[in-house]
């Protein structure tokens, strides 16, 4: 009973909390006022929770962002039009204004978004002042509150104001739960890690600005019906910093946080007035959070009350069937039936072609690279590399300190750009942002693993298959985002791509896939890292020091993950310094030295070349 | 009933006393303690205050005291709704709204929804005006009066004049307003010479006004007192003896800091206190002796005119229902004015809702350290 | 147009200074803007403000005093949370160290507020009574101390860095972070010593601005954006690039104010700021220059 009652706490805790603000709004007018601010700085907050907790992006703009909501439908109701088109107007030019901050400072680090955002509201201040005819000028515009010609009551308001803050709370839950939302966390933690998977990572950090503005907007607009009149001081620059802070407070594990956060601050700026300094203590409240609790109050109730859950079910027969939100488990293994990868690699061995290195024309080379150079101010990192990688081959990059491996795999992988040369996979031409070249068919695995600490290691493997289905254009992603917003689907996966995890989880000899990617071994995370590259199918998998920081065991089973693969019509690059094992395990070997490809071969013709020992072990 | 009876015999001899057991009628306070408003709105508080203890001493209203409650927003107009209705519940029947301006066009939507009367004390022109406005009564000058004023107390001394102002967007419009309505009265605005908000230089702008414009008068406005009193500064330091027009700003006590004694001689300006007025002294008089180490601040006349207007009301209406509240605010005409000329009245009525007399305010000089009516 | 001269002059050593202590903590911090910079400016200016009016001691103790203030409130952001964000976050410019900056400045504003209260605090000119003049140009004496202080302690950070065994050491944290960790530098000490200049150099701006026009705590922002672009206008990688980037930024801005009007200065100065960021954020004048990490 205990654990059903703690796991509707934590699933509907947010819900409640909102039925029970309406209950409170509903006793007098005071009570009202209060509430219909909480959901205003509420639903600024989850405006805030895209960008900010998804995407880990910090702007200002918030305020100016809310008063483009309220003033549009002031203005348009004081001109007698129907107040819902300034609703529609405002949620469109606040997300225009959004886009264009967003796109001017797209590659910069996110000090250069809080400047630009700031610069936004200050601007927009000075708009509403200096056009008094359009905006009311410093006394604002007044308004009759209604819409479709039925005049507002205050507690029609409060319901709606409930309703709004449920329905956004559940499309951005919904958002996080989805597919997109996890690619969006992985993002947030990792932005090279999000474009392996095929992320395109700057559209979507614009993307989820944009739709942070849309919500804000429609916050001004709450508050401007709940008031009757819209004033610059209504959303002026301390109510974008106030805002700011709610999702911490609240927590990052989810957006009915930020009702909580919104509560907190209502309650700390009501209590602040006999008190004295609340708005310094709520910016101590802040630092704390960054400092010390990231996962903000509603994280940490979450973290409380799973802790009480474990506790509860220790006991418990069930408990082995208890688990995290998505995939249902049953214990002991069971021999998964054959998926159609095995089909393909049996006919294939039985026309003869095991041996990864056939004749070189039967067998086309996927990867070819001609004449990459790369120059970083005065150093040559990289000159004239040309090397062609075969299907089904496992290729070594190798070389002392310094050579360029990593300034190659960056160029490879398009994190940075070559000065020259030509990069092809599979007769396309390999350029731009690295997402890009993921969707052509390149997966890595990182030298420090790059996963999702808060998913499990299947759920980690199964963001690979975001690869398969992250549309390119600007269309295709918004409307990503908007389906994942509107699919409750999230939480639950179907049934084929279970399928498809546990067997790769199989393959890559990931034992447990339920394991919190948290708890898991360091081992675990480059395996799942593997798993998560190649789940879905990818023509080349290139690896960055894959053996870096493991021991034996684990070596053995990267090699052995890695062995498996080959079969499979894949060709493989591994980066490392451990010389021993690249020549047990690679077929050819490209050593670099100081930035020049010094020799190519089989690996124990390459180490036994004079000018390879020279470069290693310096002169006879 | 009974209670009420008793109180008026023993009336003479046990007033306070008395008092303590009516049950007392409350008026809510509006203000701003620590914002960008306080400066002028604490004092809003303090003169509410010395208004509502001068009611009580006199035997209160019906019998009843007045207890002023406060609310403070900070001059948050987000918040100020909240304060406002904060005061409706805590039993408040009438409100002085004395926050910034801001503050006061949110919060007298809540007056006119809570149907509780309002009185306004900034100078905003659009408080009295609709919509919104049915509940709420302006017992300050608002700007657009005391603009008239200034501009017929220049016209009938000098048919020529420059105006000086700083380069913000609201010292640019307040010299395009005073020019539309100089020259519409007739006088001949001949340049406008403006200092960057921040400056510390003005000897450019005063010699060109001298040398190159020769004025005789020159208006003075702005959006701060810094940069006005910087001209006013200069225009002594350079000997030039021309007399300078200014609104209320001249008033304030920190102002008069920033300008130095000798400085204020050569000002014209619009002054709310005249020393004819025999209630207006009493309240200053009343104001220094309670708050000995506070400036004086003229323009508080209009507080203590809102609070008689309330207790007026309640007398009328023998009881604290808004409606019946608002309906007799509405009739009361020729009550004497705290502030202003000797003849000032504080006049309301249904169509207009701004109360303070328009020659509440009168141009004045500063002689024998004090303010007096500048010849005509 | 001669009479803006002076102005210009004195906006942009205000801003150059400013945006020289952005420069400072960006450097020894791997890549960290501090936010509060402005802050740190205000709480001087209007402490000096504070104490000349309220006390008698003389100017000298006035400025000590607000200097330490200012001084102190820095390195207490350094200990308190820019040192641990470094420590937590790899990134210098990940979402915590930004949130982190954006709080500091919310409490420091907050900070000052409650020390001095919301209405502005003006103070005292220095040097009241000198007047100069050069050709047609006038200036007080109080704007002479301002553009010279400027150019003296422009001198002394380039010498600073160039020269002083403390300052090679922060130039060379600022050049390469992730080597001078692998090579045992004393980061930690570079850090203080930045925190320490930058908090001197924006507590002198801020006593240099506060007999202005004043001072209030809401003015930090603009501190902060004028810095910022300032820097960016004029290229993070010199001493000289905040210098050059203030001072340029002023003109565009007084010229605009004064011809446009000063809301097309803040709708100019966004623009201008996006297209910086968008085109050359490196800098227009004085990139970073980029090493092979």
């Amino acid at each position: 009973m205990l654990i059903i009652f703690l796991k509707s706490l934590r699933r509907l805790g947010g819900p409640f909390f909102l039925v029970a603000t309406v209950a409170y709004g509903l006793q007098d007018a005071v009570h009202t006022e209060l509430v219909i601010l909480l959901y205003v700085y509420a639903s600024l907050g989850l405006a805030i929770y895209v960008p900010m907790i998804l995407t880990d992006q910090v702007s200002l703009a918030y305020a100016a962002y809310a008063g483009i909501g309220g003033y549009s439908v002031a203005i348009l109701s004081s001109r007698s039009l129907e107040a819902l088109w300034g609703v529609l107007l405002g949620m469109f030019l606040a997300g225009l204004t959004a886009c264009l901050v967003a796109l001017a400072t797209r590659k910069l680090s996110g000090y250069f978004l809080a400047v630009g955002t700031l610069l936004v509201a200050v601007a927009f201040g000075r708009f509403l002042l200096q056009q008094p005819d359009l905006t009311g000028g410093a006394d604002g515009l007044t308004f009759r509150r209604e819409i479709l010609n039925i005049p507002l009551s205050r507690t029609a308001l409060l319901v709606a104001g409930a309703a709004m803050i449920w329905g956004i709370a559940v499309l951005v839950q919904n958002l996080e739960r989805s597919d997109v939302g996890r690619g969006l966390f992985l993002m947030g933690g990792s932005r090279p890690a999000a474009e392996s998977i095929g992320l395109n990572t700057a559209r979507f950090r614009i993307l989820s600005l944009v739709l942070g503005a849309s919500i804000a907007s429609l916050a001004g607009s709450l508050l401007a019906f709940s008031r009757g009149l819209v004033l610059p001081d209504s959303f002026h620059l301390e109510l974008a910093f106030l805002i700011l802070f709610i999702p911490l407070l609240g927590g990052k594990q989810t957006p009915w946080g930020c009702l909580v956060g919104a509560a907190v601050l209502v309650y700390v700026l009501e209590i602040a007035r006999s008190f004295g300094p609340g708005k310094l203590l709520y910016g101590l409240g802040v630092l704390a959070c960054v400092l010390v609790i990231p996962e903000g109050i509603s994280g940490r109730l979450r973290i409380f009350l799973s802790a009480i859950e474990q506790w509860a079910c220790r006991g418990s027969p069930e408990s082995v069937l208890v688990s995290s939100e998505g995939a249902n488990l049953s214990s002991g293994r069971k021999a998964l039936p054959e998926g159609d990868f095995e089909r393909g690699v049996e006919q294939r061995i039985e026309k003869g072609r095991h041996h990864p290195l056939g004749p070189a024309n039967e067998i086309a080379a996927p990867l070819i690279v001609r004449n990459i150079n790369k120059t970083y101010g005065g150093v040559r990192a990289l000159q004239d590399i040309s090397f062609d990688l075969l299907k089904t081959e496992i290729l070594g990059i190798v070389g002392p300190n310094g050579a360029g491996k990593t300034t190659l795999i960056d160029v490879l992988t398009g994190i940075q750009n070559a000065d020259s040369g030509r990069i092809v996979l599979g007769g396309q031409v390999l350029e731009g942002a690295a997402s890009k070249r993921a969707l052509a068919g390149l997966a890595r695995t990182f030298q420090h693993p790059q996963l999702s600490m808060e998913l499990t290691v299947g759920e980690n493997v199964g963001l690979g298959l975001l690869r398969l289905r992250t549309p390119r254009s600007w269309a295709g992603m918004t409307l990503l985002l908007i389906r994942s917003m509107l699919s409750f689907a999230g939480i639950r996966k179907p049934r084929k791509e279970e399928l498809a995890i546990k067997e790769i989880g199989q393959r890559v000899g990931l034992q447990n896939p339920e394991e919190k990617m948290i708890n898991a071994s360091f081992g675990t995370e480059k395996l799942a890292e593997i798993g998560r590259a190649l789940i879905s199918k990818p023509s080349v998998l290139l690896m960055d020091e894959p053996f870096a920081g493991l021991g034996k065991t684990e070596i053995d089973r990267v090699i052995n993950a890695v062995e498996r693969w080959r079969l499979h019509a894949l060709g493989v690059i591994i980066v490392d310094h451990n010389i021993d094992l690249m020549s047990k395990i690679c077929d050819r070997l490209l050593v670099l030295d100081s930035g020049i490809a010094i020799a190519c071969g089989p690996p124990n013709e390459v180490l036994a070349e004079p000018h390879v020992q020279k470069a290693y072990f310096g002169g006879d | 009933m009974k209670k009420s009876l008793f109180c008026s015999v023993v009336f003479a001899l046990l007033i306070p006393n008395c008092l303590m057991a009516a049950e007392p009628i409350r008026l809510g306070i509006l203000y701003d303690a620590s914002g960008g408003a306080s400066d002028y709105s604490r004092y809003n508080l303090m003169n509410a205050g010395l208004a509502v203890d001068e009611i009580n001493a006199a035997g209160g209203v019906l019998g009843r005291p007045i207890e002023l409650l406060k609310e403070d927003d900070g001059n948050d107009p987000n918040v100020s709704p909240l304060r406002t209705r904060t005061l409706v519940k805590r039993g408040c029947v009438g409100l002085i709204l004395g926050s910034g301006s801001a503050s006061v066009l949110q919060a007298r939507v809540v007056a006119e929804e809570e149907k509780v009367p309002a009185f306004a004390t900034t100078l905003n022109d659009k408080v009295s005006q609709p919509p919104n406005n049915s509940y709420t009564f302006q017992t300050n000058n608002s700007a657009t009066q005391q603009l008239n004023v200034l501009v017929s107390g220049i016209k009938s001394r000098v048919n020529r004049i420059a105006i000086f102002t700083d380069t913000s967007p609201t010292g640019a419009g307040l010299a395009a307003l005073y020019k539309k309505a100089l020259e519409n009265a007739g006088v001949e605005v001949v340049a406008t010479e403006a200092v960057d908000v921040g400056a510390t230089d003005a000897t450019a702008q005063v010699a060109r006004l001298r040398d190159k414009w020769k004025v005789k008068a020159v208006l003075i406005s702005g959006q701060a007192p810094q940069e006005q009193a910087l001209f006013v500064r200069t225009v002594l330091e350079m000997g030039w003896k021309v007399p300078l027009f200014q609104d209320v700003t001249a008033v304030s006590p920190s102002y008069r800091k920033l300008l130095g004694p000798k400085a204020l001689e050569q000002l014209y300006y619009l002054e709310p206190i005249h020393p004819d007025n025999a209630l207006a002294q009493k309240w200053i008089r009343k104001f220094r002796e309670k708050y000995p180490n506070e400036p004086v601040l003229t323009t508080m006349g209009n507080v203590w005119n809102a609070v008689y207007l309330f207790k007026r009301a309640v007398e009328v209406v023998k009881g604290t229902d808004g409606p019946a509240l608002k309906g007799a605010i509405e009739n009361i005409c020729g009550m004497k004015s705290h502030f202003g000329p000797p003849a000032s009245t504080v006049c309301c009525s249904k169509d207009n809702h701004l109360c303070a007399d328009p020659n509440g305010v009168f141009i004045a000089q500063f002689k024998d350290g004090r303010s007096v009516p500048a010849p005509k | 147009m001669s009479e803006l001269i002076i102005p210009i002059l004195v906006t942009g050593s205000i801003t150059a200074l400013i945006s020289l202590s952005f420069q400072l903590i960006l450097r020894a911090t791997g890549g960290i803007f501090d936010f509060a910079l402005g802050q740190y400016a205000i709480l001087a200016g209007m402490g000096a403000a504070f104490l000349s009016t309220h006390s008698s001691l003389p100017l000298a103790p006035v400025i000590f005093l607000s200097l330490l203030l200012s001084t102190i409130a820095a390195l207490a952001s350094e200990t308190g949370a820019i040192g641990p964000l470094t420590r937590i976050y790899r990134n210098a410019g990940a979402f915590g160290p930004v949130l982190g900056t954006v709080a500091l400045l919310w409490f420091w504003e907050q900070t000052a507020r409650l020390l001095f209260g919301d209405r502005p605090l003006i103070g005292d000119p220095f040097w009241k009574e000198a007047r100069f003049s050069l050709g047609s140009v006038r200036l007080s004496g109080h704007q002479l101390t301002i553009i010279l202080s400027t150019l003296l302690i422009f001198l002394a950070a380039h010498v600073w860095l160039e020269y002083s065994r403390s300052g090679r050491l922060l130039r060379a944290v600022g050049d390469n972070w992730h080597a001078s960790e692998i090579l045992g530098l004393n980061i930690r000490k570079a850090r203080t010593l930045a925190f320490l200049a930058a908090g001197m150099i924006a507590g002198l701006t801020g006593v240099l601005a506060v007999p202005l026009a004043g001072l209030s705590p809401l003015m930090g922002v603009a501190f902060l954006t004028n810095g910022f672009v300032a820097l960016f206008l004029g290229g993070a990688g010199r001493t000289s690039g905040p210098a050059v980037g203030a001072f340029l930024l002023a003109a565009v801005s007084i010229l605009v104010s004064r011809y446009l009007g000063v809301a097309w200065k803040d709708y100019l100065v966004l623009l201008l700021a996006l297209l910086i960021f968008a085109v050359r954020p490196q800098g227009i004048i004085a990139p970073i220059r980029k090493r092979p990490g």
